[in-house]
């Protein structure tokens, strides 16, 4: 979408351009858990068609709830990204939220 | 012969259920990706009304996609340049209370299928009032070294071709809407993008493409705690309609993106908004 005249895109999140260390090792596990359940999804579908089981149906519960823990890990990718530049009000409001997602497990 | 005849059929039938569903999640994977939405209010009446599912089974499979949605469009860094993820996560506190809040009132049988319906066809028609009324205002400004607040930022237009600057205004209107988002999103299977797009662009000032995005990253997490609920509800029904909704949902988000810097801000607004009016009016005048 970019071209090569445009100038470098930038973050719409103030002053967070460059991601710490943690933030892209979290971004990488977001990355590779929404890829590795679309696989699993898609082996469980197939295998649901050929020869329904337990085991695919399992299959399809793990790839749905591997996509289903993507948002904490989005929250807990800010909290890092906050974290390393020590901007404390906005680790409070991030630790509520991952508080609330946390009280929904209970 | 009939009993291969009757495995044909049956194999048909669940492919073709199967197949609609992806088709579906494919459709709204796209709407998500363009609109901020997590293409809920396309979803759950295709589920409920083509699928002939239970309400709740649908709103919950409508939910499980928008997860996905949203953590697709999230990771994709022509997205993430685009999410204010501080202004994400300050409106998830009100929207996360308000689903933890909503999801309490479902678990004790309070809210009735037909009130979720209601619930679902006024914010459409609320929101694509706001969206029509706004049609050709713009919220963004060339870079300046202007204060843009805590929340404000700059990004680049592909519109205008330009970096341009943005400052977040009336920031309780954008709390107040991920409020009511978070209880629209359990009651009726929305992401609630429906209710925090419209007004976090036409109240606050956030530019659209910006708007959606941050949309994007909030519903996720405002829908996380009604699938857990859900889950334990024993709601997550036929997991391989589930599957097939999410795969197309994957999918959808992916060719959204790719269209989404090519369509204009004025029929990305319009586009919203017919859908919304046509969805609303059709769940509060004739369900």
């Amino acid at each position: 979408m970019s071209s090569s005249s445009e100038p470098a895109p930038v973050s719409a999140t103030p002053e967070l351009e460059r991601d710490p260390r943690l933030s892209q090792l979290l971004g990488g596990v977001i990355r590779s858990s929404i890829r590795v359940s679309a696989m699993i999804l898609f082996a469980g579908l197939v295998l649901f068609l050929v020869m329904p089981s337990d085991f695919s149906q399992r299959l399809l519960l793990g790839g749905i709830l591997l996509v289903a823990i993507a948002p904490v890990l989005n929250v807990l990718q800010v909290l890092a990204d906050e974290v390393a530049r020590k901007e404390w009000p906005f680790v409070a409001t991030t630790l509520v939220v991952v508080a609330m997602l946390g009280w929904a497990l209970l | 012969m009939r009993i291969l005849i009757r495995v044909t059929e049956y194999h048909s039938a669940v492919l073709s259920t199967i197949l609609f569903a992806g088709t579906a999640g494919l459709g709204a994977g796209m709407l998500g990706a363009l609109l901020g939405l997590g293409g809920g209010l396309f979803l759950v009446p295709v589920l409920n009304l083509g699928l002939g599912l239970p309400f709740a089974v649908a709103r919950t499979l409508s939910l499980i996609t928008i997860i996905g949605t949203s953590a697709s469009v999230s990771v994709r860094s022509s997205s993430r340049r685009l999410i204010n993820r501080r202004l994400a996560i300050l409106l998830a506190v009100p929207s996360v209370f308000a689903s933890l809040l909503a999801t309490e009132v479902l678990k004790a049988g309070l809210v009735s299928d037909r009130a979720a319906k209601y619930v679902f066809g006024f914010t459409a028609l609320f929101a694509a009032m706001i969206m029509l009324s706004r049609l050709d205002k713009r919220n963004i400004q060339p870079k300046s070294d202007a204060d843009l607040g805590a929340l404000g930022s700059h990004f680049h237009d592909h519109d205008t071709g330009e970096e341009v600057s943005y400052r977040v205004r009336r920031l309780p209107a954008a709390i107040a809407s991920a409020f009511g988002a978070g209880i629209v999103s359990t009651f009726a299977g929305l992401g609630g993008g429906l209710l925090v797009v419209p007004s976090v662009n036409s109240w606050c000032g956030v530019p659209m493409r910006v708007a959606a995005a941050t949309s994007a990253f909030l519903i996720g997490v405002t829908a996380f705690t009604p699938v857990v609920t859900s889950y334990r509800l024993g709601l997550v029904q036929s997991p391989e309609l589930a599957a097939a909704a999410l795969l197309g949902v994957l999918g959808g988000s992916h060719l959204g993106l790719k269209l989404s810097g090519r369509l204009p801000v004025r029929a990305l607004k319009l586009t919203m908004a017919v859908i919304l009016g046509g969805l609303g009016a059709e769940y509060v005048f004739f369900q």
